[in-house]
């Protein structure tokens, strides 16, 4: 006998228990507060503010579209993503949120090219490392969001509470598991799919190499300037709480990368 | 007889263009693979997205190993053709090249977000951005 599964449920809350029942094993894990389906999809499409976009994007509190999960399982597509965006003004005003869901056709087209090599180093590291250096496993005071760092913390306990961090977010975490604590991209790239409600092999893994270096021409870190600046009003950026990125870009990169020469230079 | 559509987890929308090339008539399926989301290592949150989702779909939600049920529900709907999107996910190209072997498999394109005028540069995203942007302004990435 073939199992068909129930379709129709008295509210969210059934239908949780449902999925929870069908998979035993992660019955005590957090669910998030986004809600699936091309309702809930086109709600978000209908408060896209591509103009204000551009100037705010890279702010934790910006006005990006929240529109990740239901893009990457077809629930709402780029191009009609695109058209609305296109209707809310020129070119020019709405090019920053055009060119970024570019990005999502960029990495798609990268993993239908060669779907096996999504989990591979496209590239050699350039931080003065080679590929053996990194760990292969994610620490424990990671995956517990127990590291040194409040805001790091912040952006794990986010990602596994809600599926969802800002795209600055998913930089400062990525680059902080691979250039502060030595891990391979590979390691951190498995923990975020896991979790985001967004997670795509393609934009996902090809992110963290380009974080990583892999796939760009150099490693992608940050300080705790540039940490305050665009996260502050969202995470916990105290410099007292984050002593690890507290410095200048040139004494960082002599102490994350003291082998290379191009980025001591 | 009629078409079987199978959906999964890229193409999860009523207006995807599979439903258009497949018959009037035609079955729609999803297949709820507990052993596919292990593999993947899909959190609970990301299965109860996915649950919502399909939920809201004119499908039927079956639970069990991928390539075994297609196999079973192609013949119990004595369907003729099987449709469904294309996907760059190797696990599922591995189930749809098994399942062309003995069926009719037509794989469907989602919308394009542009146009190209020849083969992509896929070497850096500036690069390509320069070939993307010509459509990227236009309605449908046509122009
Ligand atoms: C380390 C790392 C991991 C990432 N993992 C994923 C992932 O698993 N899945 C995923 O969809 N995106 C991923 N991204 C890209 C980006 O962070 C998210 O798409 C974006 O933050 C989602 O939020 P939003 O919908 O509010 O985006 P917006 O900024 O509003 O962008 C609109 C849409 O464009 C697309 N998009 C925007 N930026 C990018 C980008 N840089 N790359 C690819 N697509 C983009 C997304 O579909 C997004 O929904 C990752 C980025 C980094 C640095």
């Amino acid at each position: 006998m073939m199992e068909k599964l129930q379709k129709i449920f008295a509210d969210r809350a059934a239908l949780i228990d449902y999925v929870r029942a069908l998979s035993p094993e992660l019955a005590d894990a957090p669910v998030s507060q986004t809600v699936g389906g091309r309702q809930a999809g086109a709600a978000r499409l209908a408060q896209l503010d591509a103009q204000s976009y551009g100037s705010s994007r890279n702010y934790l509190d910006g006005a990006v579209s929240y529109l990740s999960p239901y893009i990457r399982h077809g629930i709402v597509t780029l191009n009609e993503t695109r058209n609305l965006a296109i209707q809310q003004g020129a070119p020019k005003q709405v090019e920053k949120f055009v060119q970024e869901l570019a990005w999502r056709d960029f990495w798609q087209r990268i993993y239908h090219q060669s779907p096996a090599k999504i989990w591979r180093d496209i590239e050699p590291y350039k931080t003065g490392y080679s590929a053996d250096h990194y760990a292969t496993e994610l620490p424990e005071d990671i995956r517990q969001a127990r590291t040194p760092s409040a805001a790091m913390n912040f952006f794990i306990k986010q990602l596994i509470d809600t599926g969802y961090l800002h795209n600055h977010a998913r930089m400062y975490l990525a680059a902080y598991i691979v250039h502060w604590r030595h891990i391979a991209w590979q390691a951190g790239a498995q923990f975020f799919l896991t979790h985001l409600l967004d997670g795509d092999p393609a934009s996902n893994n090809l992110s963290f190499q380009w974080v990583a270096s892999t796939f760009s021409n150099k490693p992608y870190f940050f300080n705790l300037e540039n940490l305050q600046k665009f996260a502050g009003s969202v995470a916990p950026c105290a410099a007292h709480d984050n002593v690890d990125f507290d410095d200048s870009y040139d004494a960082l990169a002599a102490r994350l990368f003291p082998h290379s020469e191009a980025l001591n230079g | 007889m009629a078409d079987l559509i199978w959906l999964h987890e890229d193409m999860l929308r009523a207006t995807h263009p599979v439903f258009a090339h497949a018959s009037d008539d035609a079955t729609a399926i999803f297949i709820w693979d507990d052993a596919y989301f292990d593999v993947a290592g899909y959190s609970l949150k990301r299965r109860v997205f996915l649950y919502e989702t399909i939920c809201q779909l004119p499908v039927d939600i079956y639970r069990g190993d991928m390539m075994a049920l297609l196999g079973q529900l192609a013949e119990a709907a004595a369907a003729q053709k099987i449709y469904t999107g294309t996907s760059p996910n190797p696990a599922l190209q591995k189930i749809m090249q098994e399942l062309s072997a003995t069926h009719e498999l037509t794989q469907i394109d989602d919308e394009p977000f542009v146009t190209l005028d020849g083969p992509a540069d896929l070497k850096r995203f500036f690069r390509y951005w320069n070939q993307a942007r010509k459509t990227a302004f236009d309605v449908d990435g046509a122009n």
